[in-house]
């Protein structure tokens, strides 16, 4: 273990000891934060973006309201209009309308805002919605929305997530009350109010909705750009696109150094050693990691100086950026047993980068593109990264919310380390 | 007494099985504190060979034993025991000597204090002691390997193996080095296995040299058991350039005392004489009296170039 962390830190003094490594660690991946950040920004903050989502209720039922709540609370960057208005306090207008048009909302004035941009989404709840859950029935819900924007997506997966767990809810309420009156617990005429209430307890059982992260400063943001309203990205799309994509240039970068080190024969210097191989490819990934989580705690350190939310598990962050990292590590390892100059290396981990970042939605939202796109842009780690750090900072997720994502890094790893570690040459 | 370094029948070839024999057969038995040298010209196998007994090469085929462990089965044992410098100069040039050195110095388990005073003493033996601090790129070629023998030496192993130490430096790092090596053996009683291709070395350092040619020791023993067997004759070079030498004069030196064969060549008169010295005013009067102009005189005592030559029918160095 000591010669492993004293391989190392000699490899980091190494790498750090070289100027340009921190141009490429520190200038370039900022500039770049703050480039791209301006570009998907709106308002003047780095809050996280709000996304304004209009709700036509046909129904005004009790189940309508649920379902309205439930909304309201499954994503804090989720404006539900104009229920956020309703609710919101003297003075404020998030949803953009005023007060009449709040108390008499009309499906054309929801097609009217959503053409018009003021909303990005527009969700229909038919009337008789709640008689239908009751029957057992299925109900439709509209979802209308432009499909050339990211924000959307946002939203969509409110609604599902929501429905989801409505549609799970439905389920155990339904089978409960048709128990019941098989067994003459209840009587038909109770059976509305019974439904309701297990349908509630169900609710309930998934656990406390995520906290509402209230943003008052985003909020007023949305107030003075009304007509953008909503979704700016900004830094919170470019702090963890540069991040992953700096880590990726930098750390599967270390490749050419290793492959340096076997030129030099400082590698065959530590085989003639008495330690072992595996102390010596464990101080090569370690430092992998250690200068990936430098680069992490750059980016991401300066995307929360400016704003960003990296929600309220620290857990799930910490642990995301962690596999990340491990992932990239491996990347790097597997990238030398290929190369045979450290300038082919870094040429490699450059071009691979390039292609990988933009493809993986380190630039842009994933969400902008056409759905292909997304399906070919999750080859690259990047967008699983991306997935994750959109969970955390937009639906304020935890560890369990990113599971997919982090068993996908792992699965990455899993596959560099056993190519890169096997084909690995030391002389 | 049994060798610290005891191998085998020794075999490897590159990329079998079309690629080059590196090393065929080889058997070395090299005692405790003592100082062995492979000597051979470039692609003899020495490089290979110590590659093989440092345990960075798998060996095609024998067997090592350095201080009673089997390199395969108990390598970690081997690496303690031996300290290693490379033929190509391997340390982090952006790193300063010492760090490189402290650096290594941790991997062969040496911290602290210890770790410290190994690291000035070595500093101290290769001089370099006011330039520690400074980057390796900014050092001279002597300098550079200087420290890369250093490297070797930080744990005061039993065995040191030298690869080709002196190649590409200037005489005043040379001699340090080669000073070096001396006070490792009388000092700390060190055993040095030492290769290059530069017959002076060999001759200077060891107490015994086996040369190396085609992968194969083709002879082995002291200096003076391997001129023995070229003959204790010494070679006088007299220039005489483009001159006629006519068959008589040649006859008369032949009768010189101790003189056992002349011939012409490249504008030299090369005699061979047993105790050349002597037999030299002799053969000058000769020349004299015959109107052959001599414009310089050499004689050189028979040196392991010789006995190479004698064995392959090459120079050391062509
Ligand atoms: N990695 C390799 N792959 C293939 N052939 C090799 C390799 N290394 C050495 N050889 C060949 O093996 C033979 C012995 O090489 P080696 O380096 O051991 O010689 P050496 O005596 O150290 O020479 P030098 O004085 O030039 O260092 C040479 O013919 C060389 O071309
Ligand atoms: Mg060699």
């Amino acid at each position: 273990m000591r010669e492993l962390i004293a391989i190392t830190v000699n490899d980091l003094r190494v790498f750090l000891q070289d100027r340009s490594n921190w141009f490429f660690l520190l200038i370039m991946p900022m500039v770049f934060v703050f480039v791209i950040g301006a570009v998907f920004r709106s308002s003047g903050g780095g809050e996280a973006p709000r996304i304004r989502m209009d709700i036509v209720d046909g129904d005004h039922s009790p189940a309508a309201d649920a379902l309205i709540a439930g909304l309201a609370a499954a994503n804090p960057s989720l404006i539900v209009c104009p229920y956020a208005n309703l609710s919101a306090s003297e003075g404020e207008n998030p949803c953009n309308l005023d007060a009449d048009q709040a108390q008499d909302f009309t499906g054309e004035l929801a097609a009217e805002r959503l053409k018009d941009g003021i909303t990005y989404a527009t969700l229909t709840l038919p009337a008789g919605m709640q008689a239908a859950m009751l029957a057992g029935e299925t109900t439709t819900l509209i979802f209308s929305a432009d499909p050339s924007l990211s924000a959307p997506g946002i939203a969509l997966q409110a609604v599902q997530s929501v429905t989801t767990r409505s549609g799970g809810a439905l389920v155990a309420a339904g089978l409960t009350t048709t128990a019941a009156l098989d067994l003459n617990l209840i009587t038909e005429d109770d059976r509305s109010a019974f439904f309701l209430a297990r349908y509630n307890e169900a609710e309930a059982m998934w656990g406390p909705p995520p906290p509402v992260v209230v943003r008052t400063e985003a909020i007023g943001a949305v107030e003075e750009k009304d007509s953008e309203a909503g979704f700016g990205g900004g830094y919170s799309q470019s702090a963890p696109g540069m991040a992953a994509m700096y880590t990726m240039i930098n750390v599967v970068g270390l490749a050419a150094i290793l492959v340096q080190e076997r030129l030099d024969g400082t590698l065959q210097r530590l085989i003639v050693m008495p330690i072992r191989r595996s102390q010596i490819i464990g101080g090569k990934i370690l430092r992998g990691c250690a200068v990936g989580l430098l680069q992490m705690a750059i980016i991401l350190g300066l995307g929360a100086l400016l704003g960003v939310h990296f929600g309220s598990n620290p857990i799930a962050i910490i642990a995301l950026v962690l596999v990340y990292v491990l992932t990239i590590a491996a990347m790097s390892i597997f990238l030398a047993t290929i190369s045979r100059t450290p300038d082919q290396a870094t040429g490699i981990a450059l071009m691979a980068s390039m292609a990988l970042a933009p493809l993986g939605g380190a630039w842009w939202p994933l969400a902008v593109v056409p759905p292909f796109m997304q399906t070919i842009g999750h080859i690259s780690p990047i967008a699983w990264f991306m997935d994750a750090s959109n969970t955390i900072i937009y639906q304020n997720g935890g560890l369990a919310d990113i599971m997919t994502p982090l068993l996908v890094l792992l699965g990455f790893a899993a596959v560099f380390f056993a190519l890169g570690i096997r084909r690995f040459r030391y002389e | 007494m049994p060798s610290i370094i005891s191998v085998r029948d020794l075999k490897k070839q590159y990329n079998p099985p079309d690629g080059p024999i590196a090393v065929c057969d080889v058997d070395l038995e090299i005692q405790e504190g003592e100082i062995y040298s492979l000597l051979g010209p470039n692609g003899a196998g020495k490089t290979t060979t110590i590659s093989m007994l440092s345990g960075l090469l798998t060996p095609g085929g024998g067997s090592i034993t350095i201080g009673g462990h089997d390199i395969t089965t108990e390598a970690q044992q081997v690496k303690r025991l031996i300290g290693v410098v490379p033929q190509e100069i391997a340390l982090y040039s952006r790193l300063s000597a010492r760090q490189n050195l402290n650096f290594f110095g941790q991997l062969y388990g040496l911290s602290g204090k210890e770790l410290k005073q190994a690291v000035e003493e070595v500093l101290a033996m290769i001089d370099l002691t006011d330039r520690a601090n400074e980057k390796i790129e900014t050092y001279s070629g002597g300098m550079k390997r200087r420290v890369n023998i250093a490297v070797g030496l930080l744990h005061k192993p039993r065995i040191v193996y030298m690869d080709e130490p002196t190649v590409g430096v200037d005489p005043q790092s040379r001699r340090r080095i080669l000073d070096t090596v001396l006070e490792l053996k009388k000092q700390l009683g060190m055993t040095v296995l030492y290769t290059t291709h530069y017959m002076e070395e060999a001759q200077e350092l060891s107490d015994r040299v086996g040369i190396i040619d085609h992968g194969e020791i083709i002879a082995e023993g002291s200096t003076g058991q391997l001129i023995q067997t070229v003959g204790e004759e010494d070679q006088i070079q007299l220039r005489v350039g483009e001159q006629e030498i006519p068959a008589a004069i040649i006859s008369q030196m032949e009768q010189v005392e101790g003189v056992t064969h002349i011939r012409q060549q490249d504008g030299d008169l090369v005699v061979r004489a047993t105790r050349g010295r002597r037999a030299l005013p002799a053969l000058i009067t000769i020349a004299s009296h015959s109107d052959v102009q001599i414009n310089s005189v050499t004689v050189k005592e028979p040196d392991l170039e010789d006995v190479f030559l004698h064995l392959t029918g090459r120079g050391l160095r062509e």
